[in-house]
């Protein structure tokens, strides 16, 4: 990944770190899902969801995920003991994607003021940007942070 | 004494935890109402008794901010104490909630326990 003017001065690598520091904290802490490592970028995640930002920086978070880690995601943050059904599988990735972006923007710039979008579907991943794929418990999640304006 | 909670949230998931970890944390709750912006929260603001307020920030409508700009401005609503709770942990944004009057910060993520603690110093602190 090479730097481009809208990357606001930040290395890769800390932003490449930041999301992964990030994602490893979010799901231990409040989805109580362990991260066992980094894991080979997904083709075709099923969930994808995203969330635009502007303000001090501007620019776009996305997130995809396999099925399986959806479903563990998704029972585990709402306190189930059995599945999740589809809406509350939205409802729980929705906010993991806000929770990740807001934690990873609040780390990379602490003297930045952002508003974040509701977070939306996506038919697919965007290409570029700055991309972690951690290995779970179960299944694997994919996040990627655009930093500048996002066409 | 019996405490008249709302909790302001556009996601329906961090409102269901958030009020999962209240009702699991043994506090004296009158009522716990949900709004999903700001506005919807002035709404039973005015219409409810209500002793503390959760928000978040970053919500259509009527963001945190602009509810807690609209509490400061009211006799009545500036004196219900606001615990903020946003993924949202720069300085900057975590310093203009705290001058517009909010009493606590709670970042996402956050462990059950940190919230918990935070509500008790807050419902300490009022009484």
């Amino acid at each position: 990944m090479t730097l481009t003017e809208t990357d606001y001065g930040l290395a890769a690598a800390e932003i490449k770190n930041t999301l992964m520091e990030c994602s490893v904290e979010v799901l231990e802490s409040m989805f109580y899902c362990g991260v066992l490592g980094p894991a080979e970028e997904l083709d075709h995640p099923y969930h994808r969801y995203a969330i635009s930002f502007s303000g001090t920086w501007e620019g776009e978070f996305a997130m995809g995920m396999t099925e399986d880690a959806a479903a563990v995601l998704a029972a585990n943050f709402a306190g189930l003991d059995g599945d999740a059904d589809a809406d509350q599988m939205a409802e729980v990735l929705s906010e993991l994607s806000n929770i990740l972006c807001g934690a990873a923007l609040s780390r990379l710039n602490r003297n930045g003021i952002f508003n974040l979008s509701s977070p939306y579907a996506l038919a697919m991943l965007p290409a570029g940007g700055h991309r972690v794929a951690l290995e779970l418990e179960e299944g694997t999640l994919q996040a990627t942070l655009r930093l500048g304006p996002v066409a | 004494m019996s405490t008249h909670l709302l909790v302001v949230d556009d996601s329906p998931a961090m409102r269901k935890m958030i009020t999962r970890v209240i009702e699991m944390s043994g506090f004296d709750i009158a009522s716990l109402a949900q709004a999903s912006d700001g506005a919807e929260a002035l709404e039973i603001l005015r219409a409810k008794p209500v002793d503390l307020v959760l928000t978040d920030v970053n919500m259509p409508i009527m963001t945190g901010e602009e509810l807690l700009r609209e509490m400061a401005g009211n006799g009545m609503l500036k004196r219900i104490p606001v615990v903020v709770v946003s993924t949202d942990a720069t300085d900057a944004r975590m310093h203009q909630m705290m001058e517009l009057g909010a009493r606590g910060y709670v970042v996402k993520p956050f462990q059950p326990a940190l919230l918990r603690n935070e509500l008790e110093r807050v419902m300490e602190i009022g009484q």
